[in-house]
């Protein structure tokens, strides 16, 4: 019996060892590194001097990190309750065959997340320039030729535009998600939901949402992950402008890390910015697991 | 000592001692020359094999060696942010190259700043190189004085009025006299379906760069700069020059000439609007020449004139011969290297500069400017190029641009972003300026040096 557990016990560390490693040497080192530099002045030169709370407390006191995240959290909502919902049903119309050409509608749904970040960015960048296609299309409907486009001139509104375009591109990747996990779908009983009389919504409702569960969780902290993180499109369309309006904290931590030398409060942002994915995705995963538990006793 | 050789002897041994003494001579010279022959220089510079900065070195250093064959230099090369993530680890490591490229400004602070960099006034003064620059390409670069690099003498003039000349001739306008003439002419170019003007700020700093700077340098005096720069005497950027400069750009949003879409318009399209006769005006540097060159159709290109910007009222600098810029970069050297290397760097140095090889710089677009005229305006036929050296010979004060002589985080973070609410209507000239004061007060290193 000794015998046989201790070579469980080898077997395990032998297969699990090396992942073990390399997930602690790509993650969590860099993660305890960050940790160690945010409570430093580093300048990315020279020996870092300890500052203790010094780059939580500026960082904190400062409005470009709290409007930063107030504009994460539009990204993060707009994932959650835009990205994952629409590729949702865009999926559902698509398995349930409610159009017609899915096959085409599939490529056109998916397209925009195979598009490079950058073409995306600039792309977008002169369909929402001042003077560019959306303004161009307004003032030739009001007449008005010097139309200008104003939303970016807005506090409030500058990030909408870099929403929408999220929205674009990433539903795509969310419809795939979904469809693969709706065609493992047994057809048998949902021929014999129909057969009961079932009707569309109680398909969707009671078959096919439940089942999805699982795949929301996965989206939605996927979503999470990547909307706290995303910055690429955002910089090279409006670079967090105008003044800081649209910056997000991924930008806001580039910029101070690699423009001002600033590694110690650029860790500090980024220690920020793990801590919340991880509460978000821990909230996430408290409310799937709420969402199981009831439609496994509504099942049982 | 009667021997035959008794009178030969003492020639023999002064003939040896001659030939003693050349062989020493010999070695010795040889010694010097096969020194001078190992004198190999290390360098980095910030841009890769296809910028067009490459091929000017190539050419230029292709010349140098046949002139000096016994210098040789190996360059390696990097992109600009790569060039200066390494500079600062092999700065830290006691391995910078012999040859650096240095900024005039605070870019490359991190090696000026810390004596890395040696300073270059003895050599200047010794072969009188500054007798055939304009003052602004050897001006201290330090609050010490000294002087770490010296490039091509062309400056980066960061304000430059372009004009559409056949556009205001067909609204029946002149090129004003005056700033508030310039916003004057707004209203009659908007009743007539075109921009006034065009800046392109959504980077965020061609407002400081090309704007606010040159206001601010033309209403204060230099004195007032370097004391508000140093905190001295009480002065600072809530003091009027800076305060009126930010209400000027104001005014200029409230009389229509600058757009409120320019904090989200970008170069490109700044620059398209103008190319295609939409706007009268575009403001950037001279470095647009190169832009307009490639983008304005050829019947346009006569069309396109280049102006300072016009006089300020109440401005210290009450004259239109005034723009801020910066003098290119340029090389300097290790302050490490012994007297044989810092030689042959201050060879290569010297040589870059040399009017002599303005051919090289000219085909590469750089217009160098000396005390004198080396014929460089009969070398240009292009339209632009001629009017860009005809602009950079005509300013006599080049005024300083804020964010080369200001910290980068205050004039990125504070400045440039609030430029853009300045023009939004978000931010009062006053509280912005108040703003920028605290910040440099607090963080800046202008300030903690003193």
């Amino acid at each position: 019996m000794v015998l046989a557990a201790r070579s469980n016990r080898a077997s395990y560390a032998l297969l699990a060892g090396p992942a073990i490693v390399i997930y602690g040497l790509v993650i969590v080192v860099p993660v305890l590194y960050s940790l160690v530099l945010s409570f430093t002045d580093w300048a990315g030169m020279g020996v870092p001097n300890f500052v203790g709370f010094t780059n939580y407390v500026v960082m904190f006191s400062d409005p470009i990190f709290w409007w930063g995240l107030r504009n994460n959290g539009l990204v993060v909502l707009v994932s959650l309750i835009g990205q994952i919902p629409l590729g949702f049903f865009l999926a559902y119309v698509i398995y349930r065959r409610l159009v017609r050409h899915s096959g085409f509608f599939e490529a056109v749904i998916f397209f925009p997340a195979l598009m490079s970040p950058v073409v995306v960015a600039l792309l977008f960048g002169v369909v929402f320039a001042p003077s560019g296609l959306v303004a161009e299309m307004i003032g030739r409907a009001t007449g008005n030729p010097m139309f200008s486009l104003t939303i970016f001139n807005t506090k409030n509104t500058a990030i909408i535009p870099y929403l929408i375009v999220l929205l674009w591109m990433y539903t795509g990747i969310y419809f795939i998600i979904f469809l693969a996990n709706l065609q493992k779908t047994s057809p048998e009983m949902l021929e014999a939901a129909v057969l009961d009389g079932a009707s569309e919504w109680n398909i969707l409702k009671s078959l096919i949402v439940p089942q999805q569960i699982p795949v929301f969780l996965t989206s939605a902290i996927y979503a999470v992950a990547g909307s706290l993180k995303s910055f690429e499109i955002l910089w090279i369309m409006t670079n967090g402008g105008p003044s800081y309006y649209s910056n997000v904290l991924g930008l806001y931590m580039i910029q101070n890390t690699f423009s001002f030398y600033k590694y110690g409060f650029g860790s500090a942002i980024a220690i920020v910015v793990i801590l919340l994915s991880v509460f978000m995705i821990l909230i996430l995963s408290s409310i799937a697991a709420r969402f199981s538990r009831r439609f496994e006793q509504g099942a049982t | 000592m009667n021997s035959p050789l008794g009178k030969t002897f003492p020639l023999g041994r002064l003939a040896c001692r001659v030939s003693t003494m050349a062989v020493a001579a010999a070695l010795s010279f040889g010694s010097t020359a096969l020194a001078y022959a190992d004198v190999t220089l290390s360098a980095i510079v910030p841009y890769t094999k296809i910028d067009p900065d490459y091929g000017r070195l190539q050419e230029t250093y292709e010349r140098f060696h046949a002139a000096n064959p016994d210098i040789t230099i190996n360059f390696d090369y990097l992109d600009h942010d790569a060039y200066h993530n390494k500079m600062q680890a092999l700065a830290i490591s006691g391995n910078l190259p012999d040859v650096l490229t240095l900024w005039p400004g605070k870019r490359t602070g991190y090696l000026t700043n810390r004596g890395y960099a040696k300073d270059l006034r003895p050599f200047i003064q010794r072969d009188g190189v500054d007798k055939m620059l304009r003052p602004v390409f050897t001006q201290a670069q330090a609050p010490s004085g000294d002087v770490y690099e010296i490039g091509v003498p062309y400056v980066n003039f960061t304000n430059v009025v372009y004009v559409n000349r056949k556009l205001l001739d067909q609204l029946g306008l002149k090129y004003p006299a005056t700033l508030e003439e310039l916003m004057g002419q707004s209203k009659a170019i908007r009743e007539a379906g075109y921009r006034p003007a065009v800046f392109g700020d959504q980077s965020n700093w061609v407002l400081q760069s090309c704007l606010l700077s040159v206001l601010v340098g033309r209403l204060g005096t230099p004195e007032w700069f370097a004391n508000a720069l140093a905190g001295k005497d009480g002065a600072g950027f809530t003091d009027p020059p800076f305060v009126n400069a930010l209400q000027k750009i104001r005014d200029m949003v409230d009389a229509g000439f600058i757009d409120v879409s320019e904090p989200s318009t970008t170069r490109e399209q700044a620059l398209s609007t103008f190319v295609s006769g939409r706007s009268v005006y575009l403001i950037g540097g001279i470095w647009e020449v190169v832009n307009l060159t490639s983008a304005l159709p050829a019947d346009m290109k006569d069309a396109v004139e280049m102006h300072p910007l016009p006089a300020v009222a109440g401005a210290a600098l009450a004259g239109v011969d005034s723009s801020s810029g910066q003098p290119a970069t340029g090389f300097g050297m290790s302050a490490k290297l012994d007297d044989d290397k810092a030689e042959a760097a201050w060879k290569w140095i010297k040589f870059n500069l040399d009017p002599s090889n303005k051919d090289i710089d000219v085909k590469y677009g750089m217009l160098p400017i000396y005390t004198s005229d080396v014929g460089i305006s009969d070398m240009l036929t292009d339209p632009l190029a001629k009017s860009s050296y005809a602009f950079s010979s005509s300013i006599k004060d080049v005024l300083p641009v804020l964010d080369d002589r200001l910290d980068a985080e205050g004039v990125t973070q504070v400045i440039n972003a609030g430029l853009q609410e300045l023009v939004l209507g978000s931010v009062t000239p006053q509280d912005l300026a108040a703003k920028y004061e605290a910040w440099v007060a607090a963080n800046d290193s202008n300030r903690k040096a003193k």
